[in-house]
């Protein structure tokens, strides 16, 4: 854990992109839900938006190296920023359709997700580096 | 600390009862949407998947559930789902699945709902 000046509470982890490490992003997530005191729900709401980024980036980015998936969380005046990054090609939410419901297809959920439980996303890819910034308020 | 996905099965009757303890997610929806793939293959018409352990599902493994739901109808069997906890129930919600799949409070009236 690294704590920046002003911030009340920062976690970070990196690892591998393999499904597998889908784990460590949500034993880091159970950690912020502990240390700031989030309720149940809002709790289980993040544990999936970070899941489902985590799994985009490992599943669509073709990233590389033990160290390529970041996931960092940080907490401050009451805001939750959650930022995902890879190397790999970059996977844009925004160039992602909407599911179709009348369907119900196997797959394709995951920015619906991501869209529902967060307050706003954005996404930025430079040097090599993709970034997915998800931001929500948290209750007091 | 959270749990990987560990699942079992048992028979009751003519039904298979697939039990999932842990975390349902992306790292384990192919592995359980294949194990129920084969019980379909295997001429296994009535399966159940009890969510009352699982600690935590994802798209993937939702996901999972329901190309499994697809393989196993398309020869007239079904897959239908017992106990599952508010937690997941919300995410079912969420992605609007809630309506295709049968659930069932507990395992004893999902397996009774295939002896009717």
């Amino acid at each position: 854990m690294m704590r920046m000046p002003g911030c009340q509470l920062e976690l970070s982890v990196r690892f591998g992109p393999t499904l597998d490490n889908l784990i460590l992003g949500a034993d880091l997530v159970a950690r912020l839900r502990k240390e700031a005191k989030i309720d149940v729900k809002t709790g289980d709401q993040i544990e999936l938006a970070v899941g489902e980024a985590l799994a985009n980036a490992i599943k669509h980015g073709q990233a590389d190296g033990d160290e390529a998936i970041g996931l960092t969380l940080v907490v401050e005046n009451g805001m939750l920023t959650v930022m995902v990054e890879d190397n790999g090609i970059g996977f844009s939410p925004e160039d992602v359709p909407p599911p179709n419901f009348d369907e119900h297809p196997s797959h394709g959920y995951g920015v619906f997700i991501i869209n529902e439980i967060m307050d706003s996303i954005s996404y930025d890819s430079r040097d090599g580096i993709n970034k997915l910034t998800m931001k929500k308020r948290l209750e007091k | 600390m959270n749990e990987a996905l560990n699942f079992n099965e048992q028979t009751m009757g003519k039904t298979v009862v697939l039990t999932l303890q842990g975390r349902f997610d992306a790292a384990v929806a192919l592995p359980v949407k294949n194990r129920i793939r084969s019980l379909a293959e295997e001429d296994c018409r009535n399966i159940i998947v009890d969510l009352g352990k699982v600690s935590f599902i994802d798209s993937s493994g939702l996901g999972a559930l329901v190309a499994a739901l697809r393989y196993v109808t398309k020869d007239g069997g079904d897959l239908r789902l017992a106990n599952m906890t508010n937690k997941i129930q919300q995410v079912f919600t969420l992605i609007r699945l809630d309506k295709v799949f049968k659930v069932y409070p507990d395992l004893k009236s999902a397996v009774g709902s295939f002896e009717e």
